[in-house]
């Protein structure tokens, strides 16, 4: 190896977020660091400090030299220091959850790990968390309640204030509004910065007693969540563990080594073990290289080559008639759309070489009795994506084995500790009736994820979604950095740019979507609040004990929640919460006690058996016919179709050919590894192992534009255009396909993030967002 | 006398770089300076992915090349380094065929991989090996790494005189 293999470091991102955090927020974050206390070394020979107080520790012993050196080694204070190793947890929402163990000196964290004990997390954080303890005292941690001094947008300034004079501000805005316009003029919009079950959505009942215009947080999995009534209704559940003991591992839509790292062990191990590997994918993502199968299908044609594969099994005999016969329902459905699919018709629509439909196949058939079939989320995240996840599981059923189906857990920690609880969320909406795919309209004006843009700039897009004769005045983020993490951010920006919009972000960290708001309230970190976790990757309950006190002026969410209604003159239980009164709601009823929970740190909940969670022999799957459904009357009901139908997606290599005229190529727009959604973008080790904001191109379409690797080049469609560096890959893309990594942040970024691309349109079911149905062109800058 | 060294499943390591992040947390210094460095799956793309740091050569040229012996190769074969000798002058890095110790900008001292001898004399693991999320990266006497099946040199990886102490368990 020579050193210029590892000369590609950047130091860009930090300096760029250095010269953020020193110059662009100003005198009102200036000296929020003063409670970050450096370590102090130990006092042993040849000490060296973890932190830039060790220039002065050593520089007594610098006047007299030294002549012979000690062999200690680096004795660092985080290592060397007595402390306390409290049991905590990541819940930055991803399929982890990692069960941390935090290390706390005289009340500071100085070192995080993952719990060693435990199977999944075993030792490790992943590639975005090492530096956890740099984040909880990150000089851009927003420690007060700060109110807007300068004009909306990035470069916006701040000034510090008191908590009295923000929440006196923002509910006298509040009341006004809704004494002018009702309370529908006001609402918010979170998402899983909190993911878990106490804090993702505690102050939600703010909104509900308001009668806020509703927020339907739909960026995740709706795809999955409200297609699944149609086939299984039950979730089929497996240990991830598992997967180590597997035939054949398929990896379909996902990217494990960025979104699920902890899996990759086990994928490694089956691996070794002679399991077979098919990744079904537009792009050859890390487990690729392993694999013996990749699909690089065009993107929004997955339905057809599963239907293919459909076709292929049931032409070939190669399906369970017998399980069919006792717990399926629609077969015949189900086979008139498979026959729709030939492999020639599947290999001209997908983009494939005719063969791979029978080799696809034959690996299903042939492994059926033990495979791991893992769905991502970005399955579901196109206009077709829904139905996508219905034709991959019926897949399952064909071979008679949908306990392979592996997309999120069912049971252990996400069954301990759901979402939230429901008396935290709906007992305020009593009587409303919300969207769903039976009643598309509900009672109460309402908005999902992707609407977002459109709701902001006043449109008028649906019978419930009249947002231009009573415009939203006034909208209150949390645990969402909106301005990286939602689609058509152009939109988006427009509408938080409106000079008449009262903007309420609660954050840690000055994120893009800070730089419009009217006031920003502290939020605190979960090393700073107690939290009781599920893991939806994993089979266990996690407890996040608070390490630290809250820094600065932060309070505790559920605090923040009795404040705001408080001042709002509501006397609810809701707005009188204490810690005491979530740890009995969630501890209530489970098989561990508090003592045991805090003690352990996490609670391995067994998986139930197949049987158990999806079927039984009396009542069957929980599906309205208690069966696995190939085809229904609900699915026609709701969606005019019996069984999975192929759609071509309208923003797709199938699609729009007028919109395909223009923009030729399809985007895919994946997680990168060192991001999470909005999160870590301000983080310097994040930004320089992101290295640079790629455009992952095929040399075929590269050549055709003039674009060499390294070049800069401009990527657009009518929603916007970013600037990015080419990298030119061969045979890794399905063809007309190109893809960039998402949710860096713009402030610490060279390039724009890219969902200034994204659709704004919704998924065919769950309301969910499109990120995945985006054509773009790309020239050279 | 044992020699430790570093070892990597080159196949199966997915150029995560946790470990290179894991790294630069323990020692502390500033992001940006990293004592141990991996290949990246969003930069190269395609793989076999290497993660490498000292090499804990069994004739370590950064040792004989120190001024003012600021570098010990310990009984356990373990290149370690004492900052408060060590003057910055850089003459480590340039005698190392891997070009491994970093200058800390905040010190103006070096800083390597030392394996984390503390911690290994503590009974722990390096923190690379701790953090690696797939279990490629792994440590021990060279004796056994070679008996797990350790190879001299891997993909991006050339054996150089000062005789490097890092096994690679071949792709193929």
């Amino acid at each position: 190896m020579t050193d210029q293999d590892f000369s590609k470091v950047s130091r860009r991102g930090f300096v760029k977020g250095s010269a953020l955090a020193s110059a662009g927020l100003g005198a009102a974050l200036c000296g929020l660091t003063a409670c970050a206390q450096p370590n102090v070394g130990t006092s042993g020979k040849g000490s060296s400090d973890a932190s830039a107080s060790s220039a002065s520790a050593s520089s007594a012993s610098a006047s007299e030299p030294k002549t012979e050196a000690a062999t200690s080694g680096y004795l660092y204070a985080a290592e060397q220091d007595e402390g306390e190793w409290i049991h905590t947890a990541c819940q930055r929402n991803c399929f982890d959850t990692c069960m941390i163990m935090a290390k706390v000196v005289d009340g500071r964290l100085v070192a995080v790990k993952g719990d060693p004990d435990n199977p999944y997390t075993a030792g490790g954080l992943c590639v975005k968390t090492q530096s956890y303890v740099d984040w909880t005292y990150a000089e851009d941690r927003i420690l007060y309640p700060l109110r807007r001094t300068g004009k909306k947008g990035p470069g916006c300034t701040f000034e510090r204030i008191t908590w009295d004079e923000a929440i006196e501000e923002i509910t006298t805005k509040w009341k006004d509004i809704i004494d002018q316009y009702g309370g529908e003029a006001i609402t918010w919009s979170r998402y899983q910065g909190n993911q878990g079950s106490l804090n993702r959505r505690v102050l939600e009942p703010l909104f509900f007693k308001m009668g806020a215009t509703y927020c339907e947080g739909s960026m995740c999995n709706n795809g999955y969540v409200f297609s699944l009534p149609y086939t299984t209704a039950g979730v089929p559940v497996m240990r991830a563990e598992a997967i180590a003991e597997k035939d054949l591992y398929v990896s379909w839509g996902h990217n494990p080594a960025a979104t699920t790292l902890h899996t990759m062990k086990f994928i490694k191990e089956m691996h070794k073990a002679g399991g077979k590997i098919a990744v079904v994918n537009p792009i050859a993502t890390v487990e690729t290289m392993w694999a013996d199968l990749h699909v690089a299908l065009k993107p929004g044609t997955d339905v057809a080559f599963a239907l293919g594969v459909g076709k292929y099994l049931l032409d070939n005999n190669m399906y369970d008639a017998e399980w069919i016969d006792k717990w399926g329902q629609g077969l015949e459905d189900y086979r008139a759309e498979c026959d729709q699919w030939p492999a020639d018709a599947v290999a001209a629509e997908c983009g494939i070489p005719t063969e791979q439909v029978e080799q696809f196949a034959k690996m299903l058939w042939e492994n059926r009795e033990n495979a791991c079939l893992k769905t991502g989320l970005a399955i579901g995240r196109k206009r077709v994506g829904g139905m996508t996840h219905i034709s991959i599981k019926c897949l399952t059923g064909l071979v008679g084995h949908p306990e392979m189906y592996f997309n999120m857990t069912s049971s252990g920690g996400i069954q301990q500790f759901s979402n939230a609880a429901p008396s935290m969320q709906s007992t305020m909406l009593e009587g409303v009736t919300l969207p769903s795919e039976a009643n598309p309209v509900g009672s109460i004006r309402n908005y999902s994820s992707p609407d977002l843009g459109k709701v902001l700039t006043g449109q008028n897009f649906g019978e419930d979604h009249n947002f231009a004769d009573n415009p939203i005045r006034s909208i209150m983020f949390f645990g969402n950095n909106a301005m990286v993490s939602h689609p058509n951010l152009n939109l988006v920006k427009e509408g938080l740019l409106r000079e008449d919009l009262f903007t309420v972000v609660h954050e840690v960290f000055m994120t893009d979507t800070c730089d419009y708001a009217d006031i920003i309230l502290p939020a605190p970190t979960n090393f700073e609040y107690e939290e009781f976790n599920g893991g939806y990757g994993h089979n266990y309950a996690v407890h996040n004990q608070p390490c630290i006190e809250p820094m600065g002026e932060c309070v505790a969410n559920w605090d923040l929640c009795n404040r705001l209604g408080q001042a709002m003159g509501y006397d609810d239980e809701a707005f009188s919460r204490d810690e005491q009164y979530f740890r009995d709601l969630f501890m209530a009823e489970k098989p561990f006690t508090y003592e045991e929970f805090v003690e352990k740190g996490w609670i391995d909940c067994e998986p139930k058996t197949f049987e158990e969670a999806v079927y039984n022999s009396e009542e069957g799957f929980p599906t309205a016919s208690g069966k696995f459904q190939f085809a229904s009357d609900e699915l026609e009901h709701d969606h005019g179709t019996r069984a999975p139908h192929y759609t071509p997606d309208p923003e797709s290599l199938q699609g729009d050919a007028e919109l395909l005229g223009k923009y030729p190529l399809a985007l895919v727009a994946p997680s990168s590894k060192e991001y999470l959604n909005g999160m870590f973008g301000n983080m310097p080790d994040n930004n320089i192992l992101f290295h640079e904001n790629y455009l992952y191109i095929d040399k075929e379409e590269a050549d055709d534009r003039g674009i060499a690797e390294g070049d800069e080049v401009v990527v657009r469609n009518d929603r916007g255009e970013v600037r990015r560096i080419a990298r030119v890959l061969e045979g890794r893309l399905a063809p007309n396909t190109v893809y960039t990594y998402a949710q860096s942040w713009d402030k610490f970024a060279n390039h724009e993030t890219a969902n200034f691309l994204t659709s704004d349109e919704r998924a065919d079911i769950g309301r969910g967002v499109t990120f995945l149905s985006c054509l773009v062109e790309v020239e050279k800058a | 006398m044992t020699q430790m060294g570093f070892m990597l499943d080159q196949k199966y390591c997915i150029g995560c770089q946790t470990c290179q992040h894991a790294c630069r947390v323990r020692h502390g210094v500033e992001p940006g300076t990293y004592p141990r460095v991996a290949t990246s799956s969003q930069v190269e793309v395609e793989g076999p992915f290497i993660s490498m740091a000292c090499n804990h050569c069994s004739k370590p040229a950064c040792v004989v090349t120190c001024p003012v012996g600021a570098l010990t190769k310990r009984d356990d074969g373990l290149v370690v380094h004492d900052p408060d000798v060590c003057i910055g002058c850089l003459s480590c890095r340039d005698a190392c065929p891997y070009n491994h110790p970093q200058l800390n900008n905040e010190t103006q001292k070096m800083v390597k991989c030392d394996m984390c001898a503390a911690r290994l004399d503590a009974g722990e693991n390096p923190a690379c090996v701790d953090a690696c999320p797939v279990k490629v990266l792994t440590f021990g006497p060279i004796e056994d790494l070679e008996a797990e099946g350790g190879a001299n040199e891997g993909v991006g990886f050339v054996y150089e005189d000062t005789e490097p102490n890092f096994r690679i368990i071949p792709v193929s």
